[in-house]
Order: structure tokens, then sequence, then C-alpha cells
């Protein structure tokens, strides 16, 4: 990206626009479509950039998924219980001085944004010729991947031990004991079902494709992984019964394998000279691959735990103290 | 030269398409309508623009990769604009009578 084109100063104007349009919408489920649109608009945003690994999981977690989420939620709030505890928090503070802090501290982060964009190095060039010059060491072609799974593989660590909380937080929110199986659709749709076999093979494969991939091109474990949930979720929407319980010995494994597996190889690879993560050179593309993969099926089976709990295909130990609200019957 | 321009003029005919079925959907009165005017003219838009774009591409697997792009849009525009129109009518939306 050398020059702006008219295309990007309109992407951009569009962008504000969008945001300003999003914030001041009083129905909050218009504030949603146009926050998956913002976050369509964004992803394209960053492919002009030329950044297509954060434009695919823009698209893909930052749009589609948090959308659904947040229509999870609507769904909650707008049901009988979820109002109900709604007007019971809003007592906690009245709305104005409620206002009042959130504006104080909406302005002082911004504020120090603004004030670090400032105080940046404007002589900094990036950190681009120092992962040019290491990525003969990294065991792969692309540089993103050798950036997120081997520079800085102790980060990518930790991000998938947030996605193992976030498993525990949903089982935490929707029942007391594990809790399993879908809520199938009161009426199966047969166009669905042919759909569903006609493209969760290509959907399967390509969520493989994009595994590989992140070996040499845009591709890894988060992309390949949502894919896979998009093809799981489809399936529980298509009424296909999912046993996604913790009570599930492999689900637990599922759950689990993505964080125990980078943990694992991150000890193993620990010798007298090398610290905690440091791959050996010869076997690091391997190691990529096996961590990717394991961290492909558990984000996977994150992102459909996330969307069932949300969208109320989990059933709660006991509906009548845990009402969900969500997907309309 | 001559594909170059053909090309463009299929890419403006899917432009078209597409500016129609975006038309239709601010414009028609109802929920079944809007459909119709989204998901037929945009998959034929689409088309048309997949088409100029593999004449311009000059390769054969490009050419392939759009088509197979062209398809799978096509499946999953017609089975998510049938979900729609059938939640629609769950959900006893009218259809609104032409005047």
């Amino acid at each position: 990206m050398t020059t702006a084109t008219a295309f990007d100063y309109l992407l951009a104007v569009v962008l504000i626009f969008l945001t300003w349009m999003m914030l001041r919408s009083r129905d909050l489920f218009t504030s949603i479509v146009l926050f998956i649109l913002l976050g369509m608009l964004i992803s394209l945003a960053w492919v002009e950039l030329q950044a297509p690994d954060v434009a695919l999981v823009e698209a893909v977690i930052g749009s589609a998924l948090t959308g659904v989420l947040f229509l999870g939620s609507l769904g909650y709030i707008e049901s009988g219980s979820g109002r109900q505890r709604a007007s019971d928090r809003s007592s906690f503070l009245s709305r104005q001085p409620r206002e009042l802090i959130f504006t104080f501290l909406v302005s002082m982060f911004g504020g120090i944004l603004c004030w670090t964009i400032f105080q940046l190095d404007q002589t900094f060039t990036g950190l681009s010729a120092h992962v040019a010059g290491e990525m003969s060491h990294s065991g792969v072609k692309n540089s993103v991947t050798a950036v997120i799974l081997n520079f800085r593989g102790y980060d990518t660590l930790l991000e998938i031990g947030v996605l193992l909380l976030v498993v525990f937080a949903i089982f935490a929110l929707h029942a007391t004991q594990p809790i399993s199986l879908n809520r199938a659709l009161p009426k199966k749709s047969r166009v669905l079902a042919v759909f569903l076999y006609l493209l969760t093979p290509v959907m399967v494969l390509m969520a493989f494709y994009l595994l590989w991939a992140g070996g040499h091109a845009p591709g890894g474990a988060f992309q390949a992984g949502a894919m896979l949930a998009g093809v799981i979720i489809l399936m529980l929407v298509g009424g296909t019964t999912v046993d996604l319980s913790a009570r599930n010995a492999l689900m637990r494994i599922i759950y689990i394998a993505g964080f125990a597996g980078f943990l694992l190889v991150g000890i193993l690879v620990v010798q007298n000279q090398r610290n905690f993560l440091q791959y050996p050179v010869e076997s690091a593309k391997h190691l990529i691959l096996a961590i990717e993969g394991l961290a492909t099926i558990s984000i996977a089976a994150t992102l459909v735990t996330l969307f069932a709990g949300c969208a109320g295909f989990l059933i709660p130990d006991h509906p009548e103290d845990c009402e969900i609200g969500g997907t309309s019957t | 030269m001559i594909i170059a321009w053909l090309a463009h003029i299929m890419i403006g005919i899917g432009i078209v398409f597409f500016i129609a079925g975006t038309v239709g959907l601010l414009r028609f009165p109802d929920i079944y309508s809007r459909l119709h005017a989204l998901t037929k003219a945009d998959n034929i838009g689409l088309g048309f623009v997949v088409i100029g774009l593999a004449m311009l591409s000059g390769s054969l697997a490009i050419t392939v990769k759009l088509f197979v792009i062209w398809i799978l849009i096509i499946i999953a525009s017609a089975t998510s604009c049938y979900l729609i129109a059938r939640s629609a009518l769950r959900m006893k939306i009218q259809p609104k009578e032409s005047r």
C-alpha cells in the first residue's frame, strides 16, 4: 500500500458514518445489524491495508460471531427473565450519574489514545525487517504465522488459555451442572438439510485447507477453527444433535486440547540451551502444525459452545430458574 | 485487447444488476419481493462480474476458483432466501397486495 486511493477515502468516511449511525440508533436490533455491517467494512479496510489474515478474523469473529452473540443477548434481554434482571440491576445507580461516569471514562480513555498517537516514535519503521531476517528459523513461510506461533508464541498460548476460560464461563453462566444437547428447531427444513449435505464436506475441506495454508499464506488455526465452527453451527441450526456437554469425556478433551497441546510442546522443547516455547529449527514446522491442528479443534468447539450458549441451544438442568432467551421459535 | 473490452462490459452489466437489486431492496413493499430482488438480481450480477474477472485473469486455475465461488454463493443465497421467507411466513407476515 503506497498511496491511498479514492476508494480508501470513501471507505474511511463510510466507516466513521456507520459508527455514528450505530451509536445513535435507539433500536438495539438496528445497532447490531449496523455493527455486523461495520465489521464487514472494517475487514475490507484490512484487505486494503494488505492484512488478509486480520481481515479473515475480523469478518468471521469480529463481525459474524460477535454479531450472533449480540443478537442472542438481545433475545435474552427482551425475554421476560432478562428484563426482570435488568430492572433489578438498574437500581444500582440512577441514570444520570451512570452516564456521567461512562462519559468520563470514555473521554479519558480516548484522550490517552490520542496522546499515545502523538507520542509515537516518528522514525520507527516497524518490526517487518526483523521478522523477515528471522524467517529462516521459524519453520514456516508465512510471516504472520511465524510471528503468532513462534516469535510471540507465549502471547498466543495465553490467548488460547483465555478461550478455555471462556468455555468455563459459558458453563458457569448457563447451568449449574454440565449442559448438553441442542434444542432442535420446531420443524426441520429439508432445503437446509440438502444444503448441509452438499456443503458440509466443502466447508470441512476448506477448514483444513486454511489450517494447512497457514504455513505459507494467510490462514491458520483461528481461521480454520472459525470455519469449522461455522459448519457445526449450521448443523446445529439444521437440527443435528451435538453433545457439547462437559460430561462428555471426548468434549472435555477437545476443549482443553489446544491449550494443553501448546503447553506440552512448549515444555517438551526445553533443553539445556533452549527456553520455554523455543522450538528447535529443524522440527519447528511440524511442531507448529501440531499446535495449530489441536488449537483449531479447541477453537471450533469453543466458538460453537459460545454460540449455542447465547442462541439458546443449551438446555440448563433447571429451566425454571435459568431461562434463556434466544432464537425465535 | 478485445477480451479486455468484453470483460469490462461484462463487469459493467454485472454492476447494473447489482444496482437494480439494491434499488429493489430499497423500493419494494414487503420482505418477499425484497428477497426476490436481492437474491435473483445479485446472483446474475455476480455471474457477469465473475465472467468478466475470469476473462481478465488469463489463468485457468483462477477462472475455476471464481466459478466455484459463484456456484457456492448461488447455493448459499438460494438457501438463505428460502429460510428467511419461510421464517417470515411462520411469523405470519402477509405479502403486501399489489394496487
